[in-house]
């Protein structure tokens, strides 16, 4: 896959089956996935949502988004949220990177009611193994928020 | 093995293995394994520059290591050719532009071409002169590596001074072996610091190598997932951000690890001093003429052998991007020319 293919959505978060359905509806043949660490869920649902969909799932690493940006690779932002009002949302971790980036790229991002609940913070060892194993040495502490507050400003539609 | 502590400026630094991973010892050169980290300290026996290809494309090490096997390959090379003394100069002037061929096509985003050519040209220049081209060529080379060590060191000291007490600085991928003596020293002139590192998907090594030789040089650190940058900047959680580079361009442009772009960007929506460590180059005028290494999307879709995501799920792995000079507070260089 080269860095010239077309421009995709870009999706991140844990999203309602409606959504899904919209980007079917939309005609998207593809879209990036963000991994969405620790736990790997987002990745999970949202690439099996887009394959039941004939929509072509490019897995990226939560680092890897500015490049798309940089880029220009981004056709929208999707985002998913739990709780929103008119100065913002809280939405999955990793949220705001995109909503900078996309401001920055002059890129829309679009929010979209999650499907789930999630929790506040997640624990250390969630960072200190990946897919069960150790990768951190011990002695070390783990920040692991697992939402963030997305200003207003780095939103342009929201989607219940 | 290596030494682990250095005398400078009347002070004893101590050393992480991080920042001199390869070293050379007779006919052999030991290359750290970076990937086995932290799990356990173990070094590659490489003797053929076939096997210092290797290395360098599985990545066993990175940056700075990178740059130590490129020069000792040649060393390498020329003790090979040692063994047969009868060679013409001119014979093994073409082994080590062979030795040169090999290295640059290893990776496409590192500027391996400059520092062979370097090395192609003491060769060079040695025939002209008809001078003893194999101790030329290794003198030089020792000369130039023991350069870049002084150089280094300073540089370790003035990221020391550039720390505050009481900052608390975010980090990407891996500084090698720079920031954690920095923050060593910090440490010993009395500052009380933090730092956050992220954990650098796919290959993990913010988790497993910073975060580890930060722990060992006595720092606080916290690890954290690449995403969560955004939080930490908006809460007031990061004073300085502090990245290496691999490579750098005449306008002050720079690549590295995957991330650091957004990295970079964030910061300045955030107002957050943003600093790197950088290795001056002319080679390239722009970012946007450095060409970008585009890795095999498995490793970033399977994890020990296994997929991390199920069914026909494609994947995109860029293996660094480019942060423009505008984005950058100021620049910790060293010339390694």
């Amino acid at each position: 896959m080269s860095a010239n293919n077309g421009k995709k959505i870009v999706l991140q978060g844990i999203f309602d089956e409606k959504a899904f359905d919209r980007l079917k509806k939309q005609g998207v043949k593809e879209a990036f996935v963000l991994e969405g660490r620790p736990s790997l869920k987002a990745a999970e649902d949202s690439s099996q949502e887009l394959l039941k969909r004939g929509i072509k799932p490019v897995l990226i690493s939560d680092n890897m988004a500015g490049f798309l940006f940089a880029k220009d690779m981004v056709k929208e932002v999707w985002l998913s949220y739990q709780i929103a009002d008119e100065k913002g949302a809280v939405c999955r971790i990793g949220s705001l990177i995109l909503g900078v980036l996309a401001k920055r790229h002059k890129i829309p991002v679009n929010i979209f009611k999650s499907s789930e609940k999630t929790k506040f913070m997640g624990k250390p060892d969630d960072l200190f193994y990946f897919r069960g194993q150790r990768v951190a040495p011990s002695g070390i502490k783990a920040y692991v928020p697992l939402v963030e507050w997305v200003p207003q400003k780095y939103i342009s539609k929201r989607y219940e | 093995m290596i030494k682990q502590n250095i005398q400078l400026d009347h002070k004893e630094i101590k050393e992480s293995p991080l920042f001199w991973p390869a070293y050379l010892k007779k006919n052999t050169l030991y290359v750290l394994d970076e990937t086995l980290i932290p799990k356990k300290l173990h070094y590659i026996p490489v003797t053929s520059v076939k096997e210092a290809v290797k290395v360098i494309k599985d990545m066993k090490t990175r940056a700075f290591g990178q740059f130590l096997v490129v020069l000792n390959a040649f060393l390498l090379e020329l003790n090979n050719v040692g063994a047969s003394r009868r060679l013409a100069p001119t014979a093994v002037l073409k082994r080590l532009e062979k030795t040169a061929d090999m290295l640059n096509n290893s990776r496409p985003t590192f500027p391996f071409s400059e520092v062979t050519g370097m090395v192609v040209g003491w060769a060079k220049q040695a025939v002209a002169e008809g001078i003893d081209l194999r101790e030329f060529v290794s003198k030089n080379i020792q000369g130039y590596l023991m350069g870049i060590r002084m150089r280094r060191l300073e540089r370790v000291r003035k990221i020391a001074a550039t720390i505050e007490n009481g900052d608390s600085i975010l980090t990407h991928c891996n500084v090698s072996g720079e920031l954690a003596m920095a923050a060593w020293i910090c440490k010993q002139d009395g500052k009380k610091i933090h730092f956050f590192a992220t954990e650098t998907r796919p290959y993990l090594q913010g988790a497993k190598l910073t975060a580890w030789e930060l722990n060992r040089m006595g720092a606080n650190v916290t690890l954290v997932a690449d995403n969560a940058i955004g939080l930490l900047m908006a809460d007031g959680l990061v004073d300085k951000v502090i990245v290496g580079s691999d490579r750098s361009c005449a306008n002050g442009d720079f690549a590295n690890k995957i991330g650091t772009y957004q990295i970079a960007v964030l910061a300045q929506e955030f107002d957050i001093p943003f600093y790197v460590l950088t290795q001056p180059s002319n080679k390239v005028k722009t970012g946007k003429d450095i060409p970008i290494e585009i890795r095999d999307s498995e490793e970033l879709l399977t994890f020990s052998k296994k997929r991390i995501v199920r069914g026909a799920v494609h994947g995109f792995y860029p293996g660094f991007d480019v942060v423009p000079h505008e984005y950058i507070t100021r620049s910790l260089p060293i010339d390694v020319r």
